[in-house]
């Protein structure tokens, strides 16, 4: 008897538990290498927002991390994501590069249960990093993003600041309201590989040695070859 | 219906069978401007042969272009270049009047993007077959200058196989790179050299200069190709006979005259449009280059691991002065030849380059038919080269891709691998040399065949 009921206080305090009062951000890296991609699932409550809510994500890349816009505008094109993004250089290593903020736009809503649901996936790129003397990886940490809604918010616990964006697919700006959220990871970590500054001496010696040695020795050949 | 003829081809003595196309499938002319001189030396009357070798490039090229096009419709991974997406994202700038610089990574002269408006106006294919074309052309060029050194009809048709068939080109074109056109403007300009047609070849050979800048290489041995007639006064390599062989003679003249009048025109009108954006996107950034990520070059680890280092000055031009030092004997020792100095060259100018990719292999393979009926290589020496270089190329791309997709550590291996290819090319290169034959090239020399 004092099992039964044990079973019930716990099965009726996870089901409370599964139907969250608060919205909920679950993201994951898929992929390895320079080359991820950046999958983003928001639960919403139906009690907290309006029936027809658009939302946004901005994302706070730090340096060693960027968005390709050609390639997201193509993706676009295949059915992917809204997006605003500054100009990239794709090209520079992660010293070189700042901090750069891109505002990704999901798919509409969609009510599953008790809660609205949406995703988003991106292909996020991973720049060189400098070689190190101690790591042979290193590590980019990725924020979680600020959560951007614009509707009518019923649950007002949850509403934060507003800021203006670009509404979805009209160049206008509107004024979207940031919403507060749960989620289980604090932030997303890459690995990122990089040179052993240790092999510097031998690989700077053994290059210069073998490009040297082979300048002098096709030297010789072409001016030992007979040209009339 | 295919029909196999076995040719008996002489390459020196050495007795080979090979086979070819038969079977006719249409009539193409082709309006050969640069053949049309005074006093044709050799019969360039267009063979049926090498209308069907055309014809066949021309077929496998447009099918690859299709088969492409389905590729990108059809899967994730695309066919087509991102050069050419660069490319058509320019020329629409360019038709919006506006800078085809905006497009970031575009890198090309901005007659390119010019060239290219019809990508937007009329189709997005148009590109692919320009470069498709050049490419087609480019063989043609090959045949006829062959030709036009005696080399015989299934020899020369035999080489432009070799650039018309070749997988690597007919890749590289269909997917939108646009290094065909390099191929055609510096086999055009040595065609030119070689009936020695000096003003057009040198304003084609500083257009070639203009677009991309290697051919820029090719001037020592062009300028003493032109003095190879001045009287050699006292031994090699003494300061009179160097001093001979820069007195500019009346060809000379023209040449450099011409060549700098052209590429100023042509560059002073981009810059005058364009601004600095120009000059810094199409040659700077070329010359500068410090791209540290993964690629084929044997320098790669090193510039890597010494970007921040106080001595990459140093180092950088360590690594430059083989290819400088090089590059000068080559032309010295080749000048009087001047498809085989062009050849190797641009071999040794990307061999030992601080930045190598693929791309890079097609400035010299296009010059490679050329020297083949120098070379007194066996067949089967010939084919082992092939296969290593190829293989040297495999060996490298493991270790880069499971950095690149796996994000495993393999800079180690890369590096490894890089001196492998390295060595292969040096090898390559060796070989070369040492089964070349001389005979004089181009128009008013005597041939003592």
């Amino acid at each position: 008897m004092e099992v039964d009921l044990f079973m019930l206080v716990v099965l009726g305090t996870a089901i409370t538990a599964a139907v969250s009062s608060s919205p909920n951000l679950y993201r994951t890296v898929r992929k390895n290498g320079f080359h991820r991609e950046l999958f983003t699932k928001i639960f919403i409550p139906t009690s907290l927002i309006d029936a027809k809510c658009e939302c946004l994500i901005e994302e706070q890349f730090p340096p060693g991390l960027y968005i390709d816009p050609y390639e997201l505008k193509n993706y676009r094109e295949k059915g992917g994501p809204q997006f605003d993004s500054p100009a990239v250089d794709i090209e520079k290593p992660k010293e070189l590069s700042p901090n750069l903020v891109f505002i990704i736009y999901p798919q509409q809503f969609t009510a599953i249960g008790p809660e609205y649901v949406t995703n988003v996936t991106v292909p996020v790129h991973i720049r060189y990093h400098q070689p190190s003397s101690r790591y042979d990886t290193v590590q980019i940490q990725l924020k979680n993003p600020r959560l951007y809604l614009l509707c009518q918010v019923i649950d007002k616990s949850i509403q934060m600041n507003k800021k203006q964006f670009p509404c979805n697919s009209v160049d206008n700006n509107c004024l979207w309201t940031e919403i507060k959220y749960k989620t289980d990871v604090i932030n997303i970590e890459f690995d990122v590989p990089v040179g052993s500054l240790h092999h510097q001496g031998s690989v700077i010696s053994v290059t210069l040695a073998v490009t040297i040695v082979c300048c002098l020795y096709l030297s010789s050949k072409m001016l030992h070859t007979h040209v009339k | 219906m295919l029909q196999t003829i076995p040719y008996k081809i002489r390459i020196m003595n050495v007795n080979v069978s090979v086979f070819t196309f038969t079977h006719q499938k249409r009539y193409f002319r082709f309006v050969d401007e640069a053949t049309r001189s005074t006093g044709r030396d050799v019969e360039m009357a267009l063979q049926w042969e090498i209308k069907t070798a055309l014809v066949l490039a021309l077929l496998i090229r447009t099918g690859v272009v299709l088969y492409g096009e389905w590729q990108d419709r059809n899967s994730i991974v695309k066919f087509t270049d991102v050069d050419y997406n660069v490319f058509t994202d320019a020329a629409e700038y360019m038709t919006q009047g506006v800078s085809p610089y905006n497009r970031s990574t575009y890198r090309y002269t901005p007659i390119l993007a010019w060239m290219l408006q019809p990508n937007i106006t009329i189709s997005p294919l148009f590109g692919k077959v320009l470069f498709v074309l050049f490419d087609v052309l480019s063989g043609y060029l090959i045949y006829v200058m062959l030709m036009s050194e005696k080399t015989g009809q299934d020899r020369s048709l035999q080489c432009a196989f070799m650039w018309l068939l070749n997988p690597l080109p007919i890749v590289v074109s269909c997917r939108g790179n646009a290094e065909s056109i390099m191929s055609f403007l510096v086999l055009l300009s040595l065609r030119l050299f070689q009936q020695n047609r000096i003003i057009l070849g040198a304003i084609v050979y500083a257009l070639s200069v203009h677009v991309k800048i290697y051919p820029l290489t090719y001037c020592v041995a062009l300028y003493l190709y032109y003095s190879r007639n001045n009287k050699e006064g006292g031994q090699r390599l003494t300061l009179q006979w160097i001093r001979e062989k820069l007195r500019p003679s009346k060809e000379n003249t023209t040449l450099v005259g011409v060549s700098l009048f052209t590429f100023v025109i042509l560059t002073g009108t981009c810059y005058q449009r364009y601004g600095w954006n120009f000059l810094q996107e199409t040659y700077l950034y070329h010359i500068v280059r410090r791209d540290i990520r993964h690629n084929f070059s044997v320098y790669f680890y090193m510039l890597y691991l010494t970007a921040g280092s106080p001595y990459a000055g140093i180092i950088g031009l360590a690594a430059f002065l083989p290819q400088l030092i090089l590059i000068v004997v080559c032309s010295l020792k080749f000048h009087k030849d001047p498809p085989m100095a062009f050849f190797l060259n641009t071999f040794i100018f990307v061999t030992f380059n601080k930045v190598c990719t693929s791309q890079y292999f097609l400035w010299y393979l296009c010059l490679l038919p050329l020297v083949l009926p120098s070379l007194t290589m066996s067949i089967s020496k010939g084919i082992t080269l092939i296969v290593a270089w190829l293989l040297g190329q495999g060996i490298w791309l493991m270790p880069a891709y499971y950095l690149e997709f796996e994000g495993m550590n393999t800079f180690f291996w890369i590096w490894c691998a890089g001196l492998l290819f390295f060595l292969i090319n040096i090898a390559v290169i060796a070989s070369i040399l040492d089964s070349y034959v001389y005979t004089p090239w181009g128009r008013g020399i005597q041939k003592q065949e």
